[in-house]
């Protein structure tokens, strides 16, 4: 089970600061995410893919691919993108 | 031969492996060219029949384009063409992802020529190319542009009042939670939360809250922007620029201009500084349609004028910081409310703000609330650390007064929160092995701590910095030579001396010398996609590509071993460059003459995209002296101290250092945009926009610390981003140290200074 810590701004809809959830990838923890909390998943995605202004923490690595995959036990993180000087 | 010398001041953590070439200093390979004038930068080529642009940009910080009239500029004599907006493509309504950030595109292509609306003064309206530059910049001033002025708002906190002036009818506010109904000035809005804050500070003995303001600067690079273009008649399109990344450029150019990458050759030349502002095109696709327009190469230089007003300074920014602690000198609770411009469009660095506020400790309760916000600026871009040095100056202060109040050591307090391996950020993701901790023992066993600062008006400042690093595409080839050197191709341009750095680690893996590589950085025909030169990333990741096609070298120089032995490969052993099979062995150089003539050349090649951040910490200790009568403030000994994982060069290691110091020392004391009420930057000059020199510092001094990043093989977190993090904030702790003032706004120029000290009441 992923360890999924929601933004703040969505734990209006979840609830909780963090979840556990299954899937083997960011894609289909997502999904899982959506079935238990209908709205959560226009929130993270455009256009299929994750929000241009997102991305992903998932474990140590920075990403942002959805078909990330994921071990049990791994933290997910949605965090703001970032750009060096 | 490489020149062995040990740096007095590089503390290495953690069984230290010996090296034969990392570590050492030889001559950079480009260093040659640069001293002597060869380095071939863009305005150094000429091509034949080369024709030149030049801008039209608005004298109006917001204003209307009622139209535009280009009729007397192109019936001068010499003139070959103009263009506007109208002759660029319709832009993609799209976000792509450029790898150290995204860029959506109908903003690009608004930036690099404005539709409908002037949104700063400066934004390029149209533009010209002629025979010369001179009677480019005349046609330029025979182009009637005919506006509707708007009022315009140059401060964050203005600008996200709910009457204030939109920039955009249809800039809804991006959050994760719910979308507000109207459009407004605020683009995002980020929150991070940790714990419970109000529980943090109730269990806090000392709370401190301070509001912090800070004024765009800009980067400052040497050489301005400039570009070559030429779009020949098949279709295919070269680009010669001034670029941090080579092939960035051929995305948003093959995005802007609605053409295969393909079709996009960009070569990039010398560069004379970027830091961040050399990512984002300006003149590149305006040069590119006159080119078409025109049927000749054009050239187009920004003046420096032009650079200051219409390419990307840092953000100016507002900032409400609270943090509490117990009288033990535990902190306990944080909060930030921070407010970032991103100029005319959205997309500015607020994240890495919000994500570095509280980054070098380690809270227990924490929460922060970011917004990205556009007013009538030019478009913000990265410089060092992009975002982290504003909110150092802010939390740095207030640790420095919760140390004052608590009377304990200010380097004692820092280290009992010190974020370390395991601490939680209040963004969410857990330290790996850090060298915060080890970067501040360094301090306090430096000559500098130990020493006694003496005189009236005189203190002393220290501050702590973060920045992530990144990693990111990268991709190298390398040819071995019969002579046994190795041409190394890569992807990377150099802004640092990275050509060398990247070097270092192909001829330490290979067990040759650094000056028996000759690497070059080619174009984007010639080497595989590489991300930006930027986060600190290059010695990282491109180095980490020279290490893999390193290793592809050597599998195949065994594999001609066995052939020349008639051996098993696996029998083969290769020890520093010297390979051993079958009771012979040949030196690297002397394998090399004998595979080339034996069979098919040796050609390694890697590609990497680490994704990982390599976490950097630095701290910086300053003393200076305060003259009361003036308010100017005189550095009178600077030190640096960094972790770099591991110093590839260690002269390059503290270059960064001293450079990226020196430019935070010009935020701190000198630098800002300076605007007037009507919206125009008034010291766009290098004369009035003051910039520190070698004349107002010291030798800054510096303490490399080496705690090894795991997720490299050499252990490199790259270095050229923390250094311009910590230096305000040290500046304003020694300003205090001094002086007895809090300064809370930058820059701390002397008549903010002197009228702090003026100010000041009796008993203060």
């Amino acid at each position: 089970m992923a360890i999924v810590f929601i933004p703040p701004q969505l734990r209006q809809l979840t609830g909780a600061d963090q979840v556990e959830v299954g899937g083997g990838t960011v894609r289909a923890v997502i999904d899982q995410l959506e079935l238990r909390h209908p709205g959560v998943r226009e929130r993270l995605i455009e256009e299929g893919e994750l929000s241009p202004a997102l991305q992903l923490s998932v474990g140590h690595v920075m990403t942002r691919l959805l078909s990330t995959k994921i071990a049990s036990t791994t933290e997910v993180h949605f965090l703001p993108v970032i750009g060096g000087g | 031969m490489s020149t062995e010398v040990a740096s007095d001041k590089t503390q290495t953590t953690e069984n230290p492996v010996r090296y034969k070439v990392i570590g050492t200093r030889p001559v950079r390979h480009d260093g040659a060219d640069k001293v002597t004038g060869k380095a071939i930068y863009t305005d150094d080529m000429q091509l034949p029949n080369m024709a030149f642009g030049a801008f039209v940009r608005s004298p109006h910080a917001h204003a209307r384009i009622v139209s535009i009239d280009t009729t007397e500029a192109e019936q001068m004599p010499g003139v070959l063409a103009t263009c506007t907006s109208a002759d660029l493509p319709d832009p993609w309504d799209k976000v792509e992802d450029l790898g150290e950030g995204c860029v959506n595109y109908a903003h690009l292509s608004g930036n690099v020529l404005a539709r409908r609306k002037a949104l700063y003064k400066g934004h390029a309206i149209a533009a010209v190319v002629a025979t010369d530059s001179h009677l480019a910049e005349e046609a330029a001033r025979r182009i009637k542009v005919e506006y509707e002025p708007l009022p315009a708002t140059m401060w964050v906190l203005d600008a996200m009042r709910e009457d204030a002036p939109l920039l955009h009818d249809d800039l809804i506010t991006h959050t994760l939670g719910d979308k507000p109904a109207q459009p407004s000035n605020i683009a995002d809005h980020i929150r991070f939360e940790k714990g419970c804050v109000e529980e943090g500070f109730a269990a806090a003995d000392v709370v401190i809250e301070r509001e912090f303001k800070t004024a765009s600067v800009h980067q400052g690079y040497i050489e301005p922007h400039v570009s070559i273009a030429m779009w020949n008649e098949d279709g295919r399109l070269k680009i010669w620029t001034a670029t941090q990344g080579s092939f960035v450029v051929r995305q948003q150019m093959a995005a802007l201009l609605k053409i295969p990458v393909s079709q996009i050759t960009v070569v990039p030349c010398e560069i004379g500084g970027g830091f961040g502002g050399k990512i984002s095109v300006y003149e590149q696709p305006v040069a590119a349609v006159l080119s078409r327009k025109c049927g000749r190469p054009v050239k187009i230089v920004m003046r420096r004028d032009e650079v200051f007003e219409a390419t990307g300074p840092t953000p100016g920014s507002f900032m409400r910081v609270k943090l509490g602690a117990t009288k033990d000198g535990k902190l306990v609770a944080g909060e930030a409310w921070l407010a970032y411009d991103a100029g005319a469009f959205p997309g500015g660095v607020i994240g890495p703000g919000c994500m570095c506020v509280f980054s070098c400790y380690d809270l227990p309760h924490a929460s922060v609330d970011g917004f990205d916000v556009v007013l009538n600026k030019p478009k913000t871009q990265a410089y060092r650390a992009p975002g982290s040095t504003h909110v150092a100056f802010a939390v740095e202060t207030i640790i420095d007064e919760l140390a004052g109040q608590l009377e304990i050591d200010p380097i004692e307090f820092r280290l009992n929160n010190a974020a370390r391996e395991g601490t939680r950020r209040v963004d969410g993701p857990v330290y790996p092995r850090i060298g915060l901790v080890e970067c501040l023992d360094a301090i306090r066993d430096s000559d500098h701590w130990k020493s006694t600062l003496t005189g009236p008006n005189r203190g002393r400042g220290i501050a702590c910095g973060f920045w992530f690093n990144a990693g990111l595409k990268s991709s190298v080839a390398a040819n071995v030579n019969a002579d046994g050197t190795v041409n190394l191709i890569e992807g990377s341009t150099d802004i640092g001396g990275t050509r060398t750095s990247i070097a270092m680690q192909l001829a330490e893996t290979l067990g040759i010398t650094a000056e028996d590589v000759i690497p070059q950085v080619a174009d984007t025909d010639s080497v595989g996609f590489t991300d930006v030169t930027g986060g600190s990333r290059v010695t990282f990741s491109t180095g980490l590509a020279a290490y893999h096609a390193g290793l592809d070298i050597q599998r195949q120089m065994v594999a001609r071993a066995s052939q020349i032995w008639e051996c098993d490969p696996d029998s083969i052993t290769v020890t520093d460059g010297i390979y051993k099979g079958n009771s012979q062995s040949l030196s690297f150089r002397e394998l090399a003459a004998k595979v080339d003539s034996i069979g098919e050349p040796i050609v390694g090649r890697a590609a990497v995209n680490p994704q990982g951040s390599t976490n950097a910490f630095g701290v910086h200790l300053v003393d200076l002296e305060v003259d009361p009568d003036t308010g100017k403030v005189t550095i009178l000994r600077y030190t640096a101290c960094q972790d770099a994982g591991k110093a590839i060069h260690p002269s390059y290691v503290e270059g960064q250092m001293q450079g990226g110091a020196v430019q935070g020392i010009g935020w701190a004391l000198n630098e800002e945009y300076f605007y007037d009420s009507n919206g125009h930057m008034r010291n766009a000059s290098f004369l009035d926009y003051r910039m520190p020199t070698c004349y107002d510092l010291p030798m800054i001094e510096t303490i490399i610390v080496e705690v090894p990043n795991p997720d490299h093989p050499f252990g490199v977190r790259g270095v050229g981003e923390v250094p311009i993090v910590p230096p305000p904030a040290a500046i304003a702790n020694g300003i205090f140290n001094a002086v007895g003032q809090r300064l809370f706004e930058l820059p701390m120029s002397p008549p903010l200074v002197w009228r702090a000290i003026n100010d000041q009441q009796p008993g203060e």
